[in-house]
């Protein structure tokens, strides 16, 4: 199953989120993104669960379609969401890091 | 046969979700399978997505037509579960045998299971009032009792559903109004028939007597036993055929039918009211059936009244299946309450 390979900590949202910090992509360019990046496997149910809900929640934007492609932009909100999102996820995981000694 | 599972997926999504996304996703799976990923496991991520979209609307155009359709939907879960258990809820609690070593026992249970009007006759032929019951035996009356109430009451306020959705009907001037009004007829004459029936099946039976023939034998004569047994089963046919075809009417009604927004509202109160009878009537019939289990330990003393089911044995598939329709009826009662606060707060009726 798909999801199985997704961690417990990586939340689907931030994935792509940040896949598209890089730029519009279109679903399987984001498909692809998330997978160079962190080695996940999403398919595209998963995908476009996740899209729907943040076209939804305003946090990205569809673009006009390019042969059936049809490619997503982070808005401004999801921008905010997002930096807010790795900002609490870094210090859990500088606090985590320090305490296991892998850090100074 | 595998692109064929993939488009059955695809077809399982709601229709404006394909309309929306339909294409841009068929362009994903096209890549993704020229890549050489497995097709099984894209359909079953479809599938359970396709799932969380029905059940969850989430990027649902906020409109009148679709809204009120989910509502309808929503209400036909909410109640539709209903229908679907309680016949076999009934068909155990309905049976019963008493039991009590001091003589026969009298009573008209449920209504009548307790300590001052279930009689026992003695062997002498005494009447006496019963003065040994168990208080898991009281507790199985009165759960048979609050199970029978419960489906009394539920089924007055889907009678009053089915004639206020009859009303709605005949309002909204849609092509398909007529076999829709059609098919909210068939609960009633289902049970006109029945009931057609079943005093034409009694009147047969009386007409005969009781006589006494030389050798000593007394046999029913002069009656009309086959045709009465015939007529016995004929309504037992019409009502289970009453019983599937209401239900398929009823769902069929809910997705194609064009219904005014207090229609809808009305729906929406009758879904609510199914699923709290429904809560009722599960916690009930597990209360039922631990006091069954508890009257075992507590009816020892001499004399004591017990009531068994002869069909206590499927209380177990019968509770599964009566919790999965409850959780189902909450869920659309839930529902049905979500889309109608989106169309009331927002006055989509309008647009």
């Amino acid at each position: 199953m798909e999801s199985k390979r997704l961690g417990r900590t990586q939340d689907a949202t931030i994935l792509v989120l940040t896949s598209l910090t890089g730029g519009a992509k279109h679903g399987y360019a984001i498909i692809k993104d998330i997978e160079e990046m962190t080695g996940t496997v999403f398919g595209p149910g998963t995908l476009y669960g996740v899209l729907v809900r943040l076209e939804e929640e305003g946090l990205i934007i569809a673009l006009p379609a390019e042969d059936r492609r049809r490619p997503y932009r982070i808005t401004g909100a999801g921008s905010a969401v997002l930096t807010e999102r790795l900002r609490s996820a870094m210090k859990v995981a500088t606090i985590g890091l320090r305490r296991l000694g892998e850090i100074g | 046969m595998q692109a064929s599972f993939i488009e059955v997926a695809l077809r399982s999504y709601p229709k404006w979700w394909t309309e929306r996304y339909g294409d841009e996703m068929r362009a994903v799976i096209d890549d993704l399978k020229a890549e050489g990923r497995s097709e099984n496991k894209i359909a079953v991520g479809l599938l359970r997505d396709a799932l969380r979209s029905r059940l969850q609307a989430r990027g649902m155009p906020r409109t009148y037509g679709l809204l009120a359709t989910r509502t309808r939907t929503s209400v036909a879960v909410g109640t539709l579960p209903w229908l679907a258990t309680l016949p076999f809820v009934l068909f155990i609690t309905g049976r019963f045998v008493l039991h009590s070593s001091l003589g026969t026992i009298q009573s008209g249970y449920p209504f009548q299971l307790s300590l001052s009007r279930t009689r026992v006759v003695s062997s002498s032929g005494t009447q006496l009032f019963h003065s040994s019951m168990s208080s898991a035996t009281w507790v199985i009356g009165v759960s048979t009792m609050v199970i029978t109430g419960l489906f009394l009451l539920t089924l007055m306020v889907l009678g009053i559903g089915l004639s206020v959705l009859r009303h709605g009907i005949v309002r909204e001037k849609s092509s398909n109004r007529r076999s829709m009004y059609f098919l909210t007829w068939v609960p009633l004459v289902s049970v006109l028939a029945i009931f057609a029936l079943g005093i034409t099946q009694e009147m047969i039976s009386n007409e005969g007597h009781w006589s006494r023939f030389p050798k000593g034998q007394i046999e029913w004569v002069n009656g009309h036993p086959v045709l009465a047994a015939f007529m016995g089963n004929a309504t037992w046919t019409i009502a289970i055929a009453g019983w599937l075809i209401t239900m398929a009417g009823l769902a069929v009604v809910s997705n194609r039918v064009n219904l005014p927004p207090d229609t809808l509202r009305f729906g929406r109160t009758v879904s609510v009211l199914t699923s709290i009878s429904m809560t009722l009537t599960f916690i009930t019939f597990v209360i039922w059936d631990v006091a069954l289990y508890v009257q075992a330990n507590q009816a020892h003393a001499a004399g004591a009244i017990v009531v068994s089911y002869p069909r206590h044995d499927l209380w177990l598939p019968i509770m599964l299946a009566l919790g999965l329709a409850f959780l189902a009826s909450i869920f659309g009662a839930t529902s049905a309450r979500r889309s109608w606060r989106t169309i009331y707060s927002q006055r989509l009726w309008d647009s």
